[in-house]
């Protein structure tokens, strides 16, 4: 919409003034800074009509049992991941997005904490006491020396005594990683073919495999509602009057820092390093980011994804309506309009390698296998993206010069409100 | 997670511009710090290698003796160039393969496992690990092979140990390799890296001296950032009781803070030659206060008697740490505010700015 206004306002003047190409005025930080959280709203509320649709589905598991009901539970999951994973760049740059992400999305995790593992998994573990606790099996547990009674399986033993149990971040016990791990089970394939293969007998008290069905559908069920629970606090904290919001709308320029701190951060540190090098270094499967379902190749599609359309002011929503409106690009490009053409392609550079390692995953071979030592071809795609990655990152750098967004200077929790007084 | 969170922000922005753009000597920081300390780790990385091979050529506790010395000379050397961020380092995952760490799960002791198990005989041949896991290529494995409890099985005679001992000699050998590839890369005339630091206006890599002096001092928060986020605070825990000795950084060889006080020296160095010139003119008094900074924090790392997983369970000890972890967090921020604000410099975005 903006677009068309400003491109006819810019023709009007340019009629009267002369042939010279027109610089379109740029937009306010306000109206960008308003732009990015319509953008997170839809995301957030896209992401929870997605959870909704997939606790409906686990519940028709949970009603009949099937490889049928089962395979549709895990598609719900797939297509849950796409808005989600397109909201991450949120979290970065937003402490509120930060400090609640944990409850949805961490990763990676031990396992064993909540279900039966294969003996390869290991019985513990020098860092986490809780490595093998399989709380589905266990209704009462002993967690930092303490017992636990877990006879009655809750949100809120979930949340408040399981999630990150003894300070340990492996200690996942809710969000889309927890419900994945119970729909998959473990992938037992290394880096050849195939995801998990968790039996839907597991869920079916008639004829239990892998014993407690009750007790597994009592958790799986559980962790759903808390995803619909926690989606929503994040849906309010987008809408009008909602805290995410007020904190980039109150100072505008602020909230420009914080996008793209966001979108360095996830391209960089998180994606580039965390999500995809380190596995491809270690040629490790245990380090891929949805390591049960080999959804992996979608999670790192999507997250950059969300990079691109933060820049660009431009979402397209799980019902194929669009969200758009005065965009970063358009600031970017009224300042410096090489730096939004470098800033454009490499975005769009990224999508390209992203979009190879979808390709190939859809093509019958799994980001798991593409990251095997014996796999150069594979490697190299994934390289491919994390160069993607990185150099886009550059370009990010570039654009909060561009922008002229300097003299900002505001630090974390943990700054200190006089650092000079710390050297006499 | 709030704790990366902050520092990610932290490094974004830097002032409006200057009445005039200070100048840096980027051709000296090339040829006075970053090509002789690149010599120094390749030299320091050859000499481990000749350790190693002479253990290994004939086993006695005496040459072992040799081999950890020669390690702790190359860490020292490496150390002294952690805060080189950018460049050649950033190429074919060189940093990794050198010092794989953060370790959170012990994956070099599980590979480790794995190799004596089934021996394989294609990575000890010439470059044989380039391709290999990071896990096993690097220093942290000649840690473990001459730290580890098993060390002595290195001198044993037994076919584990004579496998071991192959094995000492290739990772040291790779540890060469990849060190003798760096000094070069600093070195050619053509590679993109030097080439800048000789001339930034005319280079492809950067805009100019400016956007150069930026990079360099981002490589300098990073690391850091680093010392403190991933080499004291782990370690540390809330408490002497929650202390964690397992995660301190080359554990086995107790080294950590030798290490940490290697590194504030070479940023120090780093620092003097590229930064304090240019801010002695704009903002004296900012330029007395980092020369204090770094000497404060240095003389504290190097205060602190004893490997650092004792040190943080040590009441009278623990509170230098903490003085240390306090002083690293405060120079990091100086340089990412004050000095970055006053000399005009934009930093960028670093590798820990993630989870």
């Amino acid at each position: 919409m903006k677009t068309l206004a400003t491109a006819g306002a810019a023709a009007i003047l340019l009629a009267a003034a002369s042939a010279a190409p027109a610089q379109a005025a740029p937009p306010a930080a306000a109206d960008v800074v308003a732009t990015y959280a319509d953008m997170a709203h839809a995301k957030y509320e896209d992401s929870l009509k997605a959870a909704q649709d997939l606790d409906a589905a686990i519940d028709a598991l949970v009603e009949s049992p099937s490889e049928e009901t089962l395979a549709a539970a895990r598609k719900a999951w797939v297509s849950a991941r796409e808005p989600y994973q397109q909201s991450e760049v949120y979290r970065f740059g937003n402490p509120i997005v930060d400090a609640w992400e944990g409850r949805v999305n961490a990763w990676p995790l031990d396992e064993g904490l909540i279900d039966y593992v294969a003996a390869a998994y290991g019985d513990e573990s020098a860092e986490n006491a809780a490595y093998s606790a399989n709380v589905i099996a266990n209704p009462t547990l002993t967690l930092s020396g303490e017992q636990i009674d877990a006879s009655a399986i809750t949100k809120t033993l979930l949340s408040d005594t399981l999630h990150e149990a003894d300070g340990v971040e492996a200690n996942v016990a809710t969000g889309y990683h927890a419900v994945e791990f119970l729909l998959w089970g473990q992938d037992l394939n290394g880096t050849g073919p195939g995801a998990g293969a968790r039996p839907a007998t597991d869920f079916d008290p008639a004829n239990c495999t892998g014993g407690n069905c009750e007790r597994r559908i009592a958790y799986l069920t559980t962790a759903s509602e808390l995803l619909i629970d926690d989606l929503k606090e994040m849906v309010a904290a987008w809408a009008p009057g909602g805290e995410a919001r007020a904190a980039v709308a109150d100072d505008p320029t602020k909230g420009l820092a914080m996008m793209v701190t966001g979108m360095g951060s996830l391209s960089y540190g998180e994606l580039a390093g965390e999500r995809m090098k380190l596995g491809l270094m270690l040629h490790d499967p245990e380090e891929e980011h949805d390591c049960f379902s080999d959804n992996t190749h979608y999670s790192h599609y999507f997250n950059a994804k969300g990079i691109q359309n933060v820049y660009h002011g431009r979402y397209t929503r799980i019902d194929g309506t669009v969200v758009t409106g005065p965009a970063l690009a358009d600031l970017v490009e009224a300042k410096d309009p090489a730096v939004h053409k470098d800033m454009t392609t490499r975005l769009a550079a990224t999508m390209d390698a992203m979009g190879v390692l979808v390709d190939t995953a859809q093509g019958g071979e799994a980001y798991d296998q593409m990251l095997g030592a014996e796999n150069p071809e594979g490697n190299a795609k994934i390289q491919a993206a994390v160069d993607a990655l990185t150099a886009q990152t550059r370009s990010i750098e570039q654009v909060v010069a561009a922008a002229g967004l300097g003299g900002l200077d505001f630090e974390g929790s943990d700054s200190l409100d006089a650092p000079e007084k710390v050297f006499e | 997670m709030l704790r990366t969170f902050a520092a990610g922000v932290a490094l974004l922005w830097a002032a409006p511009a200057l009445a005039a753009a200070p100048d840096f000597p980027t051709e000296t920081v090339l040829t006075d710090h970053i090509q002789p300390r690149h010599a120094a780790l390749h030299q320091s990385a050859d000499r481990l290698h000749e350790a190693a091979a002479t253990l290994c050529a004939g086993p006695a506790t005496a040459d072992l003796e040799a081999v950890r010395a020669a390690y702790h000379d190359a860490m020292d050397a490496w150390a002294g160039v952690q805060h080189v961020t950018y460049g050649p380092i950033e190429n074919f995952n060189r940093r990794f393969r050198l010092q794989f760490w953060p370790d959170p799960r012990n994956v070099v002791e599980r590979e480790l496992g794995a190799l004596l198990r089934e021996q394989p005989t294609d990575i000890l041949a010439e470059n044989g690990l380039t391709f290999a896991s990071v896990a096993i290529q690097g220093l942290p494995m000649v840690e473990r092979l001459t730290f580890g409890a098993e060390a002595d099985a290195l001198a044993d005679g037994t076919d584990d140990g004579a496998y071991r001992c192959r094995l000492l000699e290739a990772v040291t050998a790779n540890v060469a390799a990849i060190a003798e590839n760096l000094e070069t890369n600093w070195r050619e005339t053509d590679d993109p890296w030097p080439a800048a630091f000789r001339d930034p206006a005319a280079a492809d890599l950067v805009a100019d001296d400016a956007d150069l002096a930026g990079i360099v001092l981002t490589g300098l928060t990073t690391q850091l950032q680093s010392i403190r986020d991933q080499r004291l605070l782990p370690v540390m825990g809330d408490s002497a009781e929650d202390a964690d000795p397992a995660k301190a950084e080359s554990g086995l060889s107790g080294r950590s803070l030798r290490g940490i006080a290697a590194s504030v020296e070479a940023m120090a160095d780093g620092f003097d030659l590229m930064f304090a010139p240019a801010l002695a003119n704009a903002e004296p008094e900012l330029a007395d206060l980092m020369g204090r900074a770094f000497t404060q924090t240095r003389a504290t790392a190097q205060g602190i008697d004893g490997p650092l997983g004792e040190a943080v369970t040590d009441p009278a000890r623990r509170a230098e740490v903490e003085k240390l972890a306090t002083q690293v967090r405060a120079l990091q921020q100086l340089l990412a505010t004050r000095v970055a604000s006053a000399l005009g410099l934009s930093l960028g975005f670093n590798s820990l700015d993630g989870d």
